[in-house]
């Protein structure tokens, strides 16, 4: 086994060990990892650490010690066992109305009750004021250097150029989406993404365009590590706004980082600053597309840091229900 | 009894015939709601597509008529009190007129402000959903290849369905201003959230 597989499957390993808990299952997976891993079926292999990985995050243990100040009381692992979800990816059988419960409840929810203060949004942010002025930062960057970059950026790239580099990047996160409906249980959007990526990535010529959307008609899966974890329960915990990179949460972060993994820079050792040069570019072309937005949120917020928490809070819960 | 089964039955035949020819019946009261909220979408649209009103120097006058056909469909009552939520209550009723007043006018600058830059996406009406007095109309705005998905929130007041919230890509606006407010009265005041609001609509 090459240097580097072995440095791959060692930091890994240590995912699994930071986890607490190495249930049985997550360490046969392991071993039938690290075998693929010596052959040539490398992504496959990472597809599998990966599955372990949230899964075993995803066991409530892990995430009451990094969301809260509880201990972790070791449990017997064959209780944890009998909780872990079900990877063999059987369809979940919805019920039939299960539009007109969730319209319902959708009504519901709005279901005005005086006493209401909108507890629901309210999510835990411990460090508001640094959050502040990290945001009175990111506003500024925003309109003073980002925003007039991606406005000539457009200028000089036309639309379609743009929507073929929007393609590419995008279908480079389709293994991400796959894995995250894996662990979700969603076999319908394990096939969906796996029908994109390998008709965009062949017919699409290396993910520029979009066959499989245009023309098989299939919709894009917008799944990530974040909201497998919000499947399984884990709380958001803090809101934290990030300089450059915005808002995000504590489980936010962790999901980044384990999706890391399966992004093409740790996979094919890309080096920092090549992975800099086109991660940045991919943000700049996607502001391209949306460019007068943050003037209008501007314009008719009040508060304009807790409109984009809310706004942020909002988007990631309609993500997850979906 | 054989003319009564005669008559049952041709009863139950007329019923039929009458199902199969028009099975739009049962339905048609629950798209009144989608109709409603598709005119005023639509006039709407004309207003915004209409070449004489195009550019910035006749923003006024299109923002009047603009707001003519927003002020019918809108219910800035029950926005003003959904926002504000448990401090509606605490409210003297000048109070509540100002804030109306004030709420109504962003809300309605906010929404002029989106739709203008309306060039010619399609709007499909996809479903609607009914639960006493409130109701649910969905719709997707199709923008060359993108999807976005706007749904309305109504309520029926004095037998008319008015808007009270609007939906975007999964995004409440009432509970977005209901956050905004709830926090500037917290660490602030109410008085203060007014004159905020008077600030941010001198500078529209």
């Amino acid at each position: 086994m090459e240097c580097n597989d072995r440095v791959i499957a060692f930091i890994l390993l240590i995912q699994l060990i930071l986890s607490k808990k190495v249930p049985p299952k997550a360490v046969n997976l392991y071993l039938s990892g690290y075998l693929f891993m010596k052959t040539k079926y490398r992504f496959s292999a990472i597809l599998i650490f990966q599955l372990v990985f949230i899964l075993t995050l995803a066991e409530k243990g892990f995430a009451e010690n990094l969301f809260t100040n509880e201990r972790i009381i070791p449990g017997e692992l064959s209780e944890v066992d009998k909780h872990k979800p079900d990877i063999s990816m059987e369809v979940v059988s919805a019920p039939d109305d299960s539009g007109e419960q969730e319209a319902n409840k959708e009504l519901e929810d709005d279901f005005f009750d005086d006493d209401d203060d909108g507890g629901d949004e309210a999510i835990y942010d411990p460090i508001e004021p640094l959050n502040r002025l990290v945001w009175s930062f990111n506003d500024k960057l925003y309109d003073n250097v980002v925003e007039p970059v991606a406005r000539e950026y457009g200028t000089v790239f036309p639309e379609p150029v743009r929507i073929m580099i929007r393609n590419f990047f995008s279908n480079l996160a389709e293994p991400i989406a796959l894995v995250s409906s894996a662990a979700q249980n969603n076999k319908e959007k394990v096939d969906r993404s796996l029908g994109r990526f390998l008709i965009n990535s062949t017919l699409g010529i290396g993910g520029l365009f979009d066959p499989a959307g245009k023309i098989f008609n299939i919709k894009k899966a917008n799944e990530d590590f974040e909201q497998a974890l919000a499947y399984h329960n884990v709380p958001t915990g803090a809101y934290i706004m990030l300089p450059i990179f915005g808002p995000t949460t504590t489980r936010g972060i962790v999901g980044k980082i384990s999706q890391f993994f399966l992004t093409p820079e740790f996979v094919f050792g890309i080096d920092i600053l090549t992975t800099t040069g086109a991660r940045s570019g991919e943000m700049v072309n996607e502001i391209s597309f949306n460019l007068g937005q943050k003037k209008e949120l501007d314009s008719f917020a009040l508060d304009s840091y807790t409109s984009v928490k809310d706004y942020y809070i909002q988007r990631r819960k309609a993500l997850i229900k979906e | 009894m054989k003319i009564y089964h005669q008559l049952i039955k041709n009863i139950f035949t007329v019923l039929a015939i009458i199902l199969l020819f028009f099975p739009e019946l049962p339905s048609a009261q629950a798209s009144e709601i989608t109709e409603g909220v598709k005119k005023t979408l639509d006039s709407i649209i004309v207003i915004v597509s209409r070449e004489d009103l195009k550019n910035n120097e006749k923003k006024a006058e299109r923002r009047v008529l603009l707001r003519e056909v927003i002020s019918k469909k809108f219910s800035y009552y029950e926005m003003s009190r959904r926002s504000l939520t448990k401090h509606w209550k605490e409210r003297t009723a000048e109070e509540k007129k100002e804030f109306i007043d004030l709420f109504g006018k962003l809300l309605e600058n906010s929404y002029a402000n989106k739709i203008e830059s309306f060039t010619d996406e399609k709007i499909i009406y996809i479903d609607e959903k009914k639960k006493g007095n409130v109701a649910l109309v969905k719709t997707i705005i199709q923008k060359n290849n993108d999807e976005i998905p706007v749904n309305y929130k109504l309520v029926k007041l004095d037998n008319d369905w008015k808007i009270y919230d609007f939906i975007v890509e999964g995004v409440s606006m009432i509970k977005n201003y209901r956050a905004q407010f709830k926090k500037i009265i917290h660490k602030s005041s109410y008085e203060e959230l007014v004159n905020k609001l008077k600030k941010k609509l001198e500078k529209i």
